[in-house]
């Protein structure tokens, strides 16, 4: 396999990378706060969550919203505090000046007074599209690793 | 408005490599060993210290990665290589030497449990924590592991 005859396409620019870094921590930060409305607003008006834990995809804003409120209160009451950890950005030039990213993601939940624990890790697949020079999300798929 | 500073070759050179380490282990960790092998150089070499003889070459890389690879698929268990901490240093000689942390996740995995959908019993857990000292040549506009020397914090 000679080095000549790779075809791995390049990644993307430095200010690019890092820039989709920060756009990862506000969205993971927003998630995480409780903030469900302005998680969604880092999504398309027709954004798409989908995992292969659910054989339907959550899709538009209002249902990705709904979905949140609906989670941050199911923690709420268990007393879980959740924080998503994501990493390990490959991103790509994708089409229409969009940028495809794959990425780790860990899961970290702490019950009050008690320890953390990985609950859970996952793969994904973002296709990120520009607006208002800034990004949004219009596909998101998560492979949760415990699931087949 | 601000004009931004422009970005240094030691920041461009450091995001290149926290991409080439997100690429390189996404590779091994979902299987595809070609194109993993292919984030090395011909005459690469990997050390560890559960190891002492370093193999050597792209082929015999190639042997061990394709039974790692089938040892994991076989038990079922899903893995995840994080680096973190990278320390970036650029030689004189234009390779460059990253001193990183990593991390491996592993899940359990729905084997044996329902079939498709499922969800496996069993939560995430630390598998390893190691340092992997790599010197990296630029070959054709990327980045290519020459040299791999990986301590394991759990040998010693």
């Amino acid at each position: 396999m000679p080095a000549e005859q790779s075809t791995m396409p390049r990644g993307v620019d430095t200010d690019l990378y890092l820039e989709i870094q920060q756009f990862y921590a506000a969205q993971m930060q927003a998630l995480d706060g409780g903030d469900a409305t302005g998680w969604a607003e880092t999504f398309t008006e027709d954004g798409v969550f989908a995992t292969n834990a659910d054989s339907s995809a959550t899709c538009g804003r209002a249902a990705i919203a709904q979905a949140a409120h609906a989670a941050a209160a199911r923690l709420a009451e268990e007393g879980l505090v959740q924080r998503h950890w994501l990493g390990m950005l490959d991103a790509r030039p994708g089409p229409d000046g969009g940028v495809r990213v794959r990425y780790y993601a860990l899961v970290i939940r702490t019950p009050g007074g008690g320890d953390p624990v990985i609950w859970r890790s996952c793969a994904g697949a973002d296709e990120l599209v520009r607006h208002d020079g800034g990004w949004l999300v219009r596909e998101r798929r998560i492979t949760r690793d415990d699931v087949g | 408005m601000v004009t931004p500073d422009p970005v240094t070759a030691e920041t461009q050179v450091t995001a290149q490599i926290q991409q080439f380490y997100a690429r390189h282990m996404q590779a091994i960790d979902r299987g595809d060993v070609d194109a993993w092998l292919d984030t090395f150089t011909d005459d690469a070499t990997i050390a560890n210290n559960t190891r002492p003889e370093p193999a050597r070459g792209r082929a015999t890389i190639a042997t061990v990665a394709r039974r790692l690879v089938a040892d994991a698929a076989g038990s079922g268990v899903v893995h995840r290589h994080w680096t973190g901490m990278a320390q970036v240093a650029r030689q004189p000689d234009g390779t460059v030497r990253a001193t990183s942390y990593a991390l491996v996740v592993q899940t359990p995995g729905p084997a044996g449990s329902a079939g498709p959908g499922s969800a496996g019993s069993a939560a995430p857990g630390l598998w390893r924590s190691t340092v992997c000292v790599d010197v990296l040549v630029r070959e054709d506009g990327r980045w290519r592991i020459r040299q791999r020397n990986v301590t394991h914090d759990d040998v010693r």
